[in-house]
């Protein structure tokens, strides 16, 4: 079990998300970052889509009731585990992608990001133990379901940690944190054409800034207006909703684009001018108000590519530390 | 009635479209949805395209359907043509629901307004709605939003100005040329003529939501409201 002593806002527990339920309505949430979740799970020797915490912002304090190992990943919270007395600290400045051990009762602190905003995410060897809703233990918070009571966690919140498995053995070495640049690959979407030929350049040719209205479901980015081709007299919007994805970049009528994000909803009418590969959607996580984004084409073969690339990094990640766990 | 050849594009890189209509299209064919639910139905439980399947959403006029992984699609694609080839010749029997609502008071308070814009006074305002034969199009907006077809175009209304700031879980209401039921309190720009004591949506039980795609929908006026 682990105690919050000092939670939050948007502290909230979180696994790949839950799949199958879009039909209904039901949006994905899950990690921001779920790379940095499935890696950090593999170190501590958990289920790859064991449940973590996504810290969004700081000061958080966490006192763990039994022994645990934890990996933190994601922007650096200059973490320290504080001794049982709560005064001293007895490991600083916690390195991201490495497992360390913590007694009962002893504590993590996190402080707050360099960029704040950015995302860290915590992994404990077991995982959350919450319960599994329509298959996922990820908090949705829109819905108010999932994770611990549908909410962000607060102060006096007891999070149950599940069995940790005999793998978790502590380990020298860690993985390296995938480091952002802000390029986002992408494909284009089933719009793109609609939109005037200055529009379509200015996509790839300038920056976009992530604005303050951004949050787990889209990022508000402002630049470029971005129009509709005015020639034949479209409407300005879809007439109709269509399925859409986390990933997907719509563009409302004031031509300002909106990055879909994990907790983004099911449907959507706005005309659909690209995507983010599935490979780079993790950077999302550490994008925040000010960030500059630039957007780059690839084609659908480079995209299933990079997919199946990113794919085998996890799996040698596995298999090496498969490896080291075996018993000489 | 004849329906044409898909239009497919992908949406993400594991995300592929099939539209039915054009996008300039607004109003569906019943029977074109209905066909389309079915197959999202088929693609979902068939034992070969299952599998390949992450997530299928219905939306009014089109099917998303989430892989696993993409390049799975043309494999899906062959199959997806298959059954909807099939589907032609099938009698589609859609599961019948029946929603008791109460209208108007406090449980409707847009009733007598949405009335007075159509028309006609709030007694014959209701006997519209609930004679209707209503059919689930798609779910979206939040879990468990059914927006409901077939409304009577004399019953079509334009969406609120200035949106309520919470509206009951429950709710019954139109939203232009769409009725539904809010599962959950929430804002909203449709206007409220009644409500349900049914639970539309709860994540805890198994189905979640009272209404899926392809379902059709009658609506039962009660006279006494249960809460």
């Amino acid at each position: 079990m682990i105690e919050v002593l000092l939670g939050s806002p948007m502290l909230t527990i979180q696994d790949t998300g839950r799949t199958g339920w879009r039909h209904l309505g039901v949006p994905r949430c899950g990690m921001m970052d779920e790379l940095a979740l499935r890696q950090g799970n593999l170190l501590l020797g958990n289920d790859e889509h064991a449940a973590g915490l996504e810290i969004t912002s700081a000061p958080v304090l966490l006192k763990f009731l039994q022994d645990s190992a934890i990996v933190l990943m994601g922007a650096d919270m200059q973490a320290s585990i504080l001794d049982q007395t709560h005064k001293n600290t007895r490991e600083q400045r916690l390195l991201t992608g490495f497992v360390y051990q913590l007694s009962a009762g002893e504590c993590l602190r996190l402080n707050a990001a360099k960029t704040p905003g950015q995302r860290a995410m915590l992994m404990v060897s077991g995982g959350c133990d919450v319960p599994l809703v329509m298959g996922s233990r990820s908090t949705d918070l829109m819905s108010g379901f999932g994770g611990l009571h549908g909410q962000a966690l607060r102060a006096g919140d007891k999070i149950p940690l599940g069995q940790p498995s005999h793998k978790c053995i502590h380990l020298k070495s860690g993985v390296r944190q995938h480091s952002w640049n802000h390029q986002l690959r992408v494909l284009t979407g089933p719009d793109f054409t609609q939109f005037d030929q200055r529009s379509r350049q200015a996509l790839f040719e300038k920056s976009w800034m992530v604005t303050a209205q951004s949050n787990r479901m889209g990022l508000r980015l402002q630049g470029d207006r971005l129009q509709l081709n005015q020639s034949d007299n479209k409407p300005s919007s879809r007439g109709l909703s269509i399925g859409v994805l986390p990933g997907l970049i719509q563009v409302p009528p004031d031509g300002q684009p909106i990055l879909l994000a994990a907790d983004a909803q099911t449907t959507g009418g706005y005309p659909a001018i690209a995507s983010i590969i599935s490979t780079d959607l993790w950077q999302l996580a550490y994008m925040t108000n000010g960030t500059r984004v630039r957007f780059a084409e690839v084609s659908l073969a480079e995209a299933h590519g990079l997919a199946r690339h990113q794919q085998q990094q996890m799996d040698r990640l596995r298999d090496a530390l498969t490896l080291r766990r075996a018993p000489a | 009635m004849s329906i044409p050849d898909p239009a497919i594009s992908f949406v993400t890189e594991h995300g592929i479209l099939l539209e039915f209509v054009t996008a300039d299209c607004v109003v569906i064919e019943p029977d074109l949805q209905q066909r389309l639910c079915q197959l999202a139905r088929l693609l979902r439980e068939h034992s070969h395209t299952g599998p390949l399947l992450c997530d299928i959403v219905t939306a009014p006029g089109s099917l998303l359907l989430v892989l696993h992984d993409g390049r799975t699609a043309r494999r899906l694609l062959r199959h997806a043509e298959t059954l909807w080839r099939a589907s032609a010749q099938k009698n589609i029997a859609a599961r019948l629901v029946t929603i008791p609502v109460f209208y108007g008071g406090e449980a409707g308070p847009d009733l007598e307004h949405a009335a007075a814009a159509c028309g006609m006074d709030s007694q014959s305002f209701v006997e519209h709605h609930s004679t209707g034969h209503y059919f689930v199009q798609s779910l979206g907006f939040m879990p468990g939003f059914a927006y409901l077809g077939g409304l009577d175009p004399a019953l079509h209304l334009t969406r609120k100005n200035t949106p309520a700031a919470r509206v009951p879980a429950g709710s019954v209401a139109i939203g232009g040329s769409h009725t539904g039921i809010y599962p959950s309190e929430s804002p909203g720009g449709w206007h409220i003529i009644g409500r349900t004591s049914l639970t539309l949506f709860d994540p805890y039980v198994q189905p979640p939501c009272l209404l899926q795609p392809g379902d059709t929908v009658k609506f039962v006026a009660i006279t006494e409201q249960r809460t």
